[in-house]
């Protein structure tokens, strides 16, 4: 279970989600293919693999969706290095199914996800309801979901499990979402999201960091203790504007809060606008996130034991990043005879700058344990997609 | 009052209000502009759910990005 493993079920749960209530809620989703190839590449990883996703509707009532993914990962992150870990190769197979049922202006949702790798297992059901209202100008989400991991320990080169450990995440989920017509020109959202879990919440496989004694410029590592339970919450409002020429502007603020007292706030802009004669259609994103420190967090301990939780995950440390995007896809195929209305191409390229504001680039060994400087890298997400309508 | 709190009773205050008789202010036949494809909330869930999953494996945060009920509602 590496770092960029660590949560495939919520992962899992909020592509489920977005696949099955994305939609308004009296009509059903565009039938499509999607068969993509991505890759992700920073921190000293490699991350690349296939990824299918089908959506067929059947007598205007009812639409089924189904998916697969793999995730190879290759590498070696921070954490890795500095515990003297061999390269990583990991795989993730995920699944997923869901079906959404039209009634009048109400669609009922469900569907179950697993994602499977050597050490991490999670399985995860959810359900929802949606609804349209007050002349369809606006909608409104209900969604649940629960969900079940199976942590395992890998001891060896060989990728042998450890017998003796074997531990649980359990998860549930709420979310509630409103769509909303301000104007002819603009749209509006609200979404809130609540996550409990309760379990082995840790990595198995990372360690803190703590001076070897009082004044002392070296470091020993240790195991990390997190607290048993975490509980989250989401706001978010998003507004989206037409512009005076063929164009949309969104604008998006998410505010976020749990139980172990991170608080992070991310911002985001797109800019869509077609070309060619609607043949192609190009999306350029910015985005900005920020977060504090997790209670428990210490990028290095005084002593070992000096606190019942200790944490020294660089994804609960204080950080900031910005990314930028830009997206094009291109319509080679229209048509209203054939089978297929409609065939694309997309090329999807994401560049995130990661900055750390007290997690140290502790592979620097040559420095004073607290004196190195701070960590951060750059990572490329490219994702091409070929999709189909019918 | 948390934050949270606010939010829910502001938006129950919003669902009560809406509670009576709702006039669309915004016509089905003025709503050509929102159904334009410029103004889709989502338009390719299996890229929108790879980068999500890029993110919350590198941040604290996690949720509210459901894009729920999402698009113009208009026929």
């Amino acid at each position: 279970m590496t770092s960029y493993l660590r949560l495939p079920a919520l992962a899992a749960a909020a592509l489920a989600c977005l696949i099955q209530v994305g939609a308004r809620a009296d009509v059903l989703p565009e039938e499509r293919a999607d068969v993509s190839w991505r890759t992700y590449d920073g921190g000293g990883l490699t991350v690349q693999g296939p990824a299918v996703l089908v959506r067929k509707n059947f007598a205007d009532k009812v639409s089924v969706s189904a998916g697969y993914s793999v995730d190879e990962v290759t590498g070696a992150s921070i954490d890795m290095v500095v515990l003297g870990a061999s390269p990583l190769r990991e795989v993730r197979k995920q699944k997923q199914l869901g079906v959404d049922y039209l009634y009048g202006k109400t669609t009922y949702s469900a569907g179950v996800q697993s994602s499977i790798e050597n050490d991490y297992d999670s399985s995860t059901v959810n359900a929802g309801i949606s609804q349209s209202m007050f002349g369809d100008l606006t909608t409104i989400s209900i969604g649940v979901s629960r969900g079940w991991d199976i942590v395992t320990r890998v001891i060896n080169a060989q990728r042998q499990k450890d017998p003796n450990f074997r531990k649980r995440v359990d998860r549930k989920t709420w979310s509630l979402g409103v769509s909303q017509i301000l104007t002819r020109n603009l749209l509006a959202g609200f979404d809130y999201e609540a996550i409990t879990e309760q379990g082995y919440l840790q990595n198995p496989y990372r360690a803190i960091r703590y001076l070897a004694g009082p004044g002392s410029t070296i470091y020993l590592t240790g195991p990390e203790t997190y607290p048993g339970t975490r509980t989250s919450n989401a706001v978010a409002f998003r507004v989206k504007y037409y512009l005076p020429w063929r164009a949309s502007v969104t604008g998006k603020y998410r505010y976020f809060f749990d139980t172990w007292s991170i608080h992070a706030q991310t911002a985001e802009l797109a800019y869509t606008e077609p070309f060619l004669n609607d043949r192609l259609i190009a999306d350029l994103t910015y985005r900005y996130y920020r977060q504090n420190s997790a209670s428990f967090y210490s990028d290095l301990f005084q002593f070992a034991n000096q606190q019942n939780y200790m944490a020294r995950d660089k994804e609960l440390a204080a950080q900031d990043n910005n990314a930028i995007g830009a997206a094009l896809s291109y319509d080679f195929l229209k048509s209203k005879k054939w089978f297929v209305k409609k065939a694309s191409g997309s090329l999807h390229y994401d560049y995130i700058m990661y900055r750390y504001k007290d997690f140290r680039d502790a592979t620097q060994r040559q420095l004073p344990a607290g004196t190195e400087p701070m960590y951060h890298y750059n990572a490329n997400v490219v994702q091409a997609f070929l999709s189909v309508f019918f | 009052m948390s934050l949270l709190r606010r939010s829910l009773l502001i938006a129950l205050a919003l669902l009560a209000s809406a509670c009576g008789q709702v006039q669309p202010w915004v016509k089905p036949y003025e709503r050509e502009r929102l159904a334009d494809r410029v103004m889709a909330w989502e338009r390719d869930p299996i890229a929108t759910g790879y980068i999500t999953h890029v993110r919350e494996n590198r941040e604290g945060a996690r949720g509210g990005t459901g894009e729920a009920g999402g698009g113009c509602g208009c026929n």
